[in-house]
């Protein structure tokens, strides 16, 4: 998905569920999650890829209502038809399969840049 | 994309701003997956635009002002209240008015509320092979691996592929993508849909958006698939499932993989059934104040047998029985002296809702200034059920099979 997005990482180990394991509010909701409680707003959110209900993308949608959807989707495996309506809904930059193991090399915290289009993710501090 | 001259056309807006703009989303949506062209879909089955999320059914009443319509037989999705009968659950008069007139702006657009998660035990069965669109992850499943019909994990999408009657050729409606990923060898023997269940939710967290083949799946019913599939798209995101010998596309083993090589075999026995019963089970206290069962909702087989277990007998005063159904099944029930059983016996057969997508959920009780949650031990016989209700509703949870929740919901505790 086209667009650009500069901002913090939070990085997912695990397949996330928007809805249902994300509140309103943009938090992660499940507990014993190791990032629950962490909001993905604003976030760079870097994760193997999307499951569960597919009300996932309506998720996405409200949460671009509320000001509150993540930055950017870095979605590291198989790429999600309903997680992709939700970034088209929410404008939300999208990008799929980065040509490096972003695990690798970036961790929650880190300042990532994110190019939609031309599939670059970088790290910026 | 290549669009043919009548897409061209809807797309310039030839055919009004309506189906302009639908058809604008779903190129967009095409383009993100590389699709070549769209295909004519032969049915849709949307969401209903919950109230619980501002702002949607306002935009469907928009575009039923502006005269849009579907042009693809529609059905459409659960709702947050029993319309049928409100007060039974102890629906909000204001959530209840605003789906009211869902119904109304649903008929000016001349989608069917059915207000279900299973729409094809309503009359809405796709043939073998057409593409449809579908938004509902237990209902995508049923219909790409019982019925053989092809659709994708959409959402909200869905609403610009009932109102073009197109989508774009991505994802499960390419014959590449719904050859078989995992081999599962059922070495158990199952009993009951709930045992379907735990199936699904172990073997859908192993393979994620894989496409499992089953085999030593012996004559399953029809709810043991609904079942089945609801959990596997619950702790995966799994669209389609073979079953060997069952699902259209897999009359062998070797014809469900295509002529690909398993990227992995999983070997499910009886302790990994058994588990997932033990993971899903979060309550510390085995007094339970809600058993629900119905998800996926009910079917009129589900409901007879539920019945004929609660005959003669009394919920706990302490305890809320609900068994989840829709509006066609409720009729039979009925008319078959079900309802009445289960009204006698203190529970309520509900339509057109479920729990962790109702009123009862923690956003929507904290939207009313209530601090929740309702119920603080949910019992279930539905892995699917017990995963979300547990989170947007607060529930401690207890995953057990149906007979074990009507004693339960007799006795108001559960004796497992």
């Amino acid at each position: 998905m086209p667009g650009k997005a500069v901002g913090e990482a939070l990085v997912l180990r695990e397949p996330i569920g928007f809805q249902g394991e994300i509140d309103e509010e943009g938090f992660i909701a499940v507990a014993g999650h190791p990032h629950a409680g962490k909001s993905v707003s604003n976030k760079v959110l870097i994760y193997p890829e999307a499951k569960g209900s597919s009300g996932g993308c309506m998720m996405l949608r409200l949460l671009a209502k509320r000001g509150k959807k993540p930055a950017a989707i870095v979605n590291t495996r198989n790429l999600d038809a309903n997680l992709v309506e939700g970034a088209i809904l929410a404008d939300i930059p999208m990008l799929c399969y980065p040509e490096k193991d972003p695990y690798e090399r970036i961790s929650t915290g880190d300042m990532v840049e994110v190019d939609g289009e031309t599939g670059i993710l970088i790290k910026i501090s | 994309m290549k669009l043919t001259d009548q897409e061209s056309r809807l797309l310039k807006g030839e055919e009004g701003e309506i189906k302009a703009l639908a058809m604008s989303y779903l190129v967009k949506l095409g383009n993100a997956f590389d699709g070549k062209e769209m295909v004519d879909i032969a049915y849709a089955h949307m969401s209903s635009g919950s109230a619980l999320r501002e702002g949607e059914i306002e935009y469907l009443e928009e575009l039923a002002d502006k005269g849009a319509t579907v042009v693809v037989p529609t059905s459409s999705e659960v709702i947050p209240v029993d319309l049928r009968d409100p007060e039974s659950i102890h629906a909000p008069a204001p959530i209840v008015e605003e789906h009211r007139k869902l119904l109304d702006i649903q008929r000016r657009m001349g989608i069917a509320s059915t207000y279900t998660c299973v729409p094809f035990t309503q009359g809405y069965v796709p043939a073998k092979g057409t593409y449809i669109a579908s938004m509902e992850s237990a209902a995508i499943i049923y219909f790409n691996s019982v019925l053989g019909a092809k659709t994708n994990r959409c959402g909200y999408f869905v609403l610009y592929a009932a109102l073009t009657g197109k989508y774009p050729k991505i994802g499960y409606l390419l014959e590449q993508n719904r050859k078989g990923t995992h081999l599962v060898s059922l070495e158990t023997k199952l009993s009951g849909s709930t045992d379907y269940g735990a199936l699904g939710y172990h073997v859908g967290a192993l393979v994620g958006s894989g496409v499992p083949v089953f085999e030593g799946i012996d004559q399953p019913r029809q709810e043991e698939l609904m079942v089945l599939g609801a959990a596997l798209a619950t702790s995966g995101t799994v669209a389609m499932y073979h079953v060997v010998g069952v699902t259209p596309e897999a009359r062998t083993t070797g014809e469900a993989f295509g002529g690909t090589r398993p990227q992995g075999k999983i070997v499910v026995s009886e302790k990994e059934i058994r588990e997932v019963y033990r993971k899903l089970h979060t309550a510390k206290d085995s007094r339970v104040d809600f058993v629900f069962l119905g998800c996926p909702q009910y079917t009129v087989e589900q409901i007879r047998v539920a019945a004929g277990l609660l005959d003669g007998r009394r919920v706990h005063e302490n305890t809320t029985l609900w068994i989840g159904t829709n509006r066609m099944a409720f009729a039979m029930a009925e008319r078959m002296g079900y309802d009445d059983i289960i009204k006698r016996a203190g529970g309520v057969l509900v339509c057109d809702t479920c729990p962790m997508l109702s009123f009862l959920r923690l956003d929507s009780l904290a939207k009313r200034g209530i601090s929740g949650p309702v119920f603080k031990t949910m019992l279930t016989d539905s892995p699917k059920q017990a995963k979300y209700a547990n989170h947007t509703m607060g529930c401690e949870i207890i995953l057990d099979k149906v007979d074990a929740c009507i004693e339960a919901a007799v006795k108001g505790k559960w004796e497992g």
